[in-house]
């Protein structure tokens, strides 16, 4: 039986901040438009449509947080990462460790603030992440993943 | 060694000063200080970035770390780098110092190394026979024809004439580039006929979308040879620039025979096949192993190419539950195409009340029907085209409802599986599934339609177990075939 784990829940937080700043962007964009509208007609429309995108990400700012939160799973074991997330779409991804060329700890500012880092794992045939860890935890999976690997070419390397 | 290094100081000049020089020349033109600013801003950020990246060497990997916006920490072990490269420009040579560039096999930079640091010429050196003594011996792959393998009387396995390439051109490519083709070239004939003139934007486009591509491919594809030499595959074609390729069978990662439609109409098919390292310059697609030939053939072309990806694999359609999928998608497209539809019409009637009342309704309306019915149309055909199957060696897929295109995927060669499944679709227990491969052009990804979940789940956990194992390469000879 796999023992999914399940992020941090200090991810909520930084997944709301980042649905506010471009709910903040929208309503920005709404503002401009409408103190601009009367220099064309369509920037009416476009303003009509920044208040309904801004008002959407607001609305997703409450929603989405706390769905992906509740989707996301990973584990990872002796031959593979496996991860689960989506909000609508669920989307399953698996990666066997012996395809990891490369493994990253991205912590962008906004996941900073709440010590908090994505693992990025890249292969030859694209990119897997596991994001929202606790940065002691993002760069623990990182060494670990790192060792796994370098055991598997040293295993190679010996046949 | 566990040494830390910046990038040498003639990069930030470089950066930096190129900032300034340029944010001084806009700030003189356009007579505002406000621009030179800016570039003294973006020039700080340069030093920032040029201060807070740095590279350290460790016995068997280095980690390359810049703490800018975002801090990211790349660890590469030495072992997964496929090649180091020292280059040394102008001014390198007259300053002493070298740029290390290191690649690695990934899709997401195959075109553009991994990492570029620039160091000083002894330190680059040092770094590079680091990681080169780090690396595992990599058997020789390199696309150049064995001397002592190429035999000057062996045949082809197959050879195509120049009719063979002007077919391939014309009904080898992707029917909407044909059929784009074909509608600029009405337009032409079309507005020349009404207008007495030609239209010069239809036959610019005629002749980019269409004309050029075409014989682009004849000429491409002019004398086309592929021969299969012991485990290497050789293609040699070109009418002006011959183009001579060899690649080992183990670096092809998947074979695909495509179908479009209208070769499907005159029964013919061509192979093409994704493999790692060929030139994206010359191959820009997923190269052509063999142009159109007879169905009846491809029997023998795929025994005499490719053997080792014969596949006995029982086929399966998409489950009943994608009809139920596809009744939803059809509705929900409907309610958003009516409206847009709506709003469309409601714009038009707004905008120029004369005609709209008459013409905006029913015009609207019968896009969206179209739209409708089409988007129908075309997954209920989906249903009925797509097929999946697996023998444990490889996995093979049938896709396309237009153009065909029939995938013979080794496990092994599955880099990531990744299956995506909509609410409804969890309904039904079914989900999507994308194969990554690692190809010419990057990356590759397989689309596998809607099947059920678990067997999907069966296909990545064999993929992971599967992952240490190599194709089986045959030793074969070659066997002289015709195109009829």
């Amino acid at each position: 039986m796999t023992d999914y784990r399940t992020l941090d829940p200090r991810s909520m937080r930084s997944m709301r901040i980042g649905y506010l700043l471009a709910t903040a962007v929208f309503a920005v964009a709404a503002v401009v438009l409408f103190f601009l509208r009367d220099l064309h007609e369509a920037l009416i429309y476009a303003c009509i449509g920044a208040v309904a995108l801004a008002v959407l990400m607001a609305v997703l700012t409450i929603v989405f947080p706390k769905i992906y939160y509740d989707h996301y799973r990973y584990f990872i074991s002796e031959d593979r990462v496996d991860v689960r997330r989506g909000i609508i779409f669920l989307t399953h991804t698996v990666v066997p460790l012996e395809r990891i060329h490369q493994v990253e700890v991205v912590s962008g500012p906004i996941n900073r603030m709440y010590g908090l880092a994505d693992v990025s794992i890249t292969t030859a045939g694209g990119v897997a992440k596991i994001e929202y860890l606790e940065t002691e935890e993002a760069e623990r999976i990182a060494d670990e993943l790192n060792a796994i690997v370098d055991a598997i070419v040293k295993g190679q390397r010996n046949e | 060694m566990n040494e830390s290094y910046r990038n040498h100081p003639s990069v930030l000049v470089k950066n930096v000063g190129v900032m300034i020089v340029v944010g001084v020349i806009v700030a003189m033109s356009m007579g505002s200080y406000l621009w030179a600013l800016i570039f003294i801003v973006l020039a700080a950020v340069s030093f920032i970035a040029w201060l807070r990246t740095t590279m350290t060497v460790f016995e068997d990997h280095l980690v390359v770390e810049s703490r800018i916006i975002s801090v990211k920490t790349r660890t590469i072990q030495y072992d997964k780098v496929a090649s180091v490269n020292e280059v040394k420009g102008v001014f390198g040579r007259m300053f002493g110092w070298t740029s290390l560039r290191i690649n690695i096999n990934s899709s997401q930079n195959y075109a553009r190394p991994e990492v570029t640091f620039v160091l000083p010429d002894d330190k680059a050196s040092e770094i590079a026979a680091i990681i080169k003594s780090g690396r595992v011996a990599v058997e020789d792959t390199s696309d150049k024809v064995m001397d002592e393998e190429y035999v000057p009387d062996i045949q082809p396995a197959f050879s195509f004439g120049f009719l063979d390439a002007i077919l391939f051109g014309v009904f080898g490519t992707d029917t909407v580039k044909l059929f784009a083709a074909v509608f600029w070239a009405a337009i032409t004939v079309v507005s020349f006929i009404f207008s007495a003139e030609f239209s010069i934007f239809s036959i610019l486009m005629f002749v980019s979308s269409g004309l050029f591509p075409i014989i682009g491919s004849i000429v491409r594809h002019g004398n086309f040879r592929v021969y299969r030499i012991g485990k290497k595959i050789r293609l040699v074609h070109g009418m002006l620039t011959v183009y001579d390729t060899t690649f080992e069978l183990s670096r092809v990662n998947a074979v695909c025979v495509k179908r479009s439609l209208f070769a499907r109409m005159i029964g013919r098919c061509c192979i093409q096949a994704e493999v790692v390292g060929i030139n994206a310059e010359q191959n820009s697609t997923t190269p052509t192993i063999t142009m159109l030939i007879p169905e009846s053939q491809l029997p023998r072309a795929m025994d005499a190419l490719f053997p080792e990806f014969a596949s006995d694999c029982e086929m399966s359609r998409q489950p009943s539950g994608y009809l139920n999928l596809i009744m939803f998608r059809t509705l929900y497209l409907t309610l958003a195409v009516a409206a847009a539809a709506f709003l469309a019409a409601y714009l038009w009637i707004k905008g120029e009340p004369d005609s709209g009342s008459a013409l905006a309704i029913p015009v609207c309306a019968s896009a969206a029907a179209a739209i409708a019915v089409l988007s129908f149309v075309y997954w209920y055909l989906s249903y009925r085209i797509f097929e999946l199957g697996e023998d444990g060696r490889f996995i093979v897929s049938t896709t396309g409802v237009i153009d065909r295109s029939t995938y013979i995927v080794h496990y092994p060669k599955v880099q990531i599986t990744s299956t995506r499944a909509s609410p409804r679709a969890r309904r039904n227990g079914i989900a999507r599934c994308t194969l990554s491969l690692l190809s010419s052009g990057g990356r590759t990804k397989i689309y596998c339609g809607f099947f059920e979940s678990d067997r999907l789940d069966g296909m990545a956990d064999r993929t992971v177990s599967e992952s240490g194992k190599k194709l089986t390469v045959i030793n074969a000879g070659t066997s002289a075939c015709t195109a009829d």
